[in-house]
């Protein structure tokens, strides 16, 4: 048990921090709210001067329901973290954690889900007002078993987005400046996962490489399951592939890691 | 049995080099030249169960690579190393609950939160009980005087506050064997000497094992009886600090300036030039004589700066080198 209570605090600490930069979290919200309002004009566009009520697959009201929801999750899966791994490793500061009996990679997972537990129930609220709101204007549709279930699963696309960023951090062990490789891994993270617009968009060809995967099960798949388009077996088999993708990149970080430990010099002095 | 024990420890770095330009920028993107730097070269000692040894040496001799080494933080090329009972770079749990590390230009400390958080975190991490916890605690705040400022977010510590507040998170634990880096580094007279302090009582109460770097000999000559000095990555003296603060005090630099130009042949009869521009010079002078000698040149000559100073490290060890043949045995 004494075990895990390091870890425990390492959450509150996490929480601690996101109440300490508050005004930081709302600027972020006011942010994400940018993106779904350039997106909600220009897809009543498309819906308003296309012939046909369904595109890509998607009703207007499932569309509005996928970009808001889109902006939502792609705003609590963001990380972050991964400058903040660069910054220790290229100033030292990860020396710590050779040196205390703690690991590196929990430390990191769990103080940025302790950073994200305050936004997650602002985003739970916010969602469900958000749902009501497009149930009566635009006649959107949802189960409730389905919202249940998509909110079971962000935990897990949280999770599989940390593992992810965590990876790509490593590039820090051989870049000094590995600025340009987080941002554009943010970008195609982005695209990829479905978190501007449904993966529908890019065509079939596109689609059927981007479903194989990891980032499509981060946005794309919880969504897809609030618009109601998957069935009972295809929510089953995305959660085992979401379990079996958390599994395989984590592997893939600690194999990462031990090439880095090589690399790394603990700068300074 | 020695609680340190380092036999024939090696640690080489690669890195690249440049030559000056943008040409030899886009030359090193298709063609670098890789270097082998020897930081340490086959360093053996000994360190003995409560000693407090001071490690000595200029900048880029090999001090804080040989710490790292000690604590875990990079593995070696070559040699061993065993720290009570481990081989640091194993990280061992059991190794890490007996040791810790505080380096004067790194933190632990979380900058967004007050200290007294990282040390609920290390309590947990330690896995030390409530009432030890609160026991310790209150010894250090006391003894370091900070109880005041444990609220405070670390970022709007000053750097002597933030000092004694990595003191108290490294020690929580009560480590057998600490490791200092330049614990001191850049603060003012009076932190300094609490530090300092703090250390020597904790050494005695605790009966720990303490390797401490400076560039103060300062800090040096009043915590420890034994000093290791390394340079260009081997070690140079290893013995009673006594002998060493002998021959830096031996002499004395007096660096002076003056209102108008004095000729050279006035200065020379102070001492041995060391430098010197017309308005200011350095005198090389014995420490014997240093009591006569600045007074002679305050009365003598147009003097408006009087600095005296301990001569730099690197020429102390050179001089130790000209006198090692006499004195040591």
């Amino acid at each position: 048990m004494k075990g895990i209570s390091k870890y425990t605090t390492v959450v509150k600490l996490g929480i601690q921090e996101a109440v300490e930069y508050r005004i930081d979290f709302l600027f972020n919200m006011i942010n994400g709210c940018f993106t779904v309002f350039i997106q909600f004009f220009m897809w009543t566009a498309i819906y308003g001067t296309s012939e046909n009520d369904v595109l890509y697959g998607f009703s207007y009201p499932q569309m509005m329901v996928y970009i808001i929801m889109a902006g939502i999750l792609a705003n609590v899966t963001s990380t972050g973290f991964e400058y903040e791994i660069a910054d220790d490793i290229r100033e030292g500061t990860l020396s710590r954690f050779l040196v205390q009996p703690i690991a590196y990679f929990p430390y990191r997972t769990v103080l940025f889900l302790g950073r994200k537990i305050l936004a997650f129930v602002v985003i739970v609220v916010v969602s469900a007002v958000t749902l009501t709101v497009l149930h009566f204007t635009l006649g959107a549709e949802f189960a409730a078993m389905n919202i249940l279930l998509t909110f079971l699963i962000v935990p897990l696309s949280l999770l599989l987005n940390s593992v992810i960023f965590y990876c790509v951090s490593m590039a820090a062990f051989w870049m000094t400046r590995a600025w340009g490789v987080f941002q554009g891994m943010g970008v195609i993270s982005m695209v990829l996962s479905g978190g501007i617009f449904p993966l529908d968009v890019f065509g079939e060809t596109a689609k059927s490489i981007f479903m194989l995967l990891p980032f499509q099960y981060v946005v794309y798949f919880p969504l897809n399951i609030i618009c109601g388009n998957m069935n009972g077996n295809d929510i089953l088999f995305g959660i085992a592939a979401q379990i079996f993708w958390i599994v395989a990149v984590y592997g893939l970080s600690r194999i990462l890691w031990r090439l880095g430990m090589k690399k790394y010099i603990a700068a300074g002095g | 049995m020695a609680i340190i024990q380092v036999k024939d420890l090696t640690k080489n770095y690669d890195y690249y080099s440049k030559e000056q330009g943008l040409k030899n920028s886009f030359k090193n993107v298709f063609n670098r030249k890789k270097l082998i730097k020897e930081a340490v070269k086959s360093i053996s000692f000994d360190i003995e169960k409560g000693e407090i040894v001071g490690f000595i040496g200029p900048n880029g001799a090999g001090k804080t690579t040989t710490l790292k080494m000690l604590s875990g933080i990079i593995v070696p090329t070559g040699g061993s190393a065993v720290v009570n009972g481990f081989k640091p770079w194993e990280r061992k749990k059991q190794f890490k609950m007996n040791f810790s590390i505080v380096m004067g230009q790194k933190t632990q400390l979380n900058w967004d939160l007050p200290a007294l958080e990282t040390f609920y975190l290390n309590k947990h991490i330690y896995e030390i009980n409530d009432t030890e916890f609160k026991k310790t605690l209150d010894g250090l705040t006391e003894q370091l005087d900070v109880a005041d400022f444990i609220k405070k977010q670390v970022r709007r510590l000053s750097l002597g506050e933030r000092m004694r507040m990595e003191f108290i998170a490294a020690l929580l634990h009560k480590p057998k064997v600490l490791l200092l880096d330049e614990p001191t580094i850049g603060l003012d007279l009076i932190s300094q000497r609490t530090i300092r302090e703090f250390i020597r009582n904790y050494n005695q109460e605790t009966g720990s094992t303490i390797l401490l770097t400076s560039h103060y000999m300062g800090d040096i000559e009043s915590l420890c009886k034994r000093a290791i000095i390394i340079n260009e990555g081997v070690i140079a003296y290893d013995g009673e600090l006594s002998h060493v603060s002998d021959t830096i005090n031996k002499i004395k630099l007096i660096k002076v300036q003056f209102t108008e130009k004095v000729p050279k042949s006035d200065i020379e009869k102070f001492g041995v030039i060391k430098e010197y521009d017309g308005v200011s010079a350095v005198i090389e002078a014995d420490k014997n004589g240093l009591k006569e000698c600045s007074k002679a040149i305050l009365d003598t000559l147009p003097v408006v700066d009087f600095n005296i100073e301990d001569i730099p490290i690197e020429e102390a060890i050179s001089l130790m080198y000209e006198k090692g043949g006499e004195t040591e045995e």
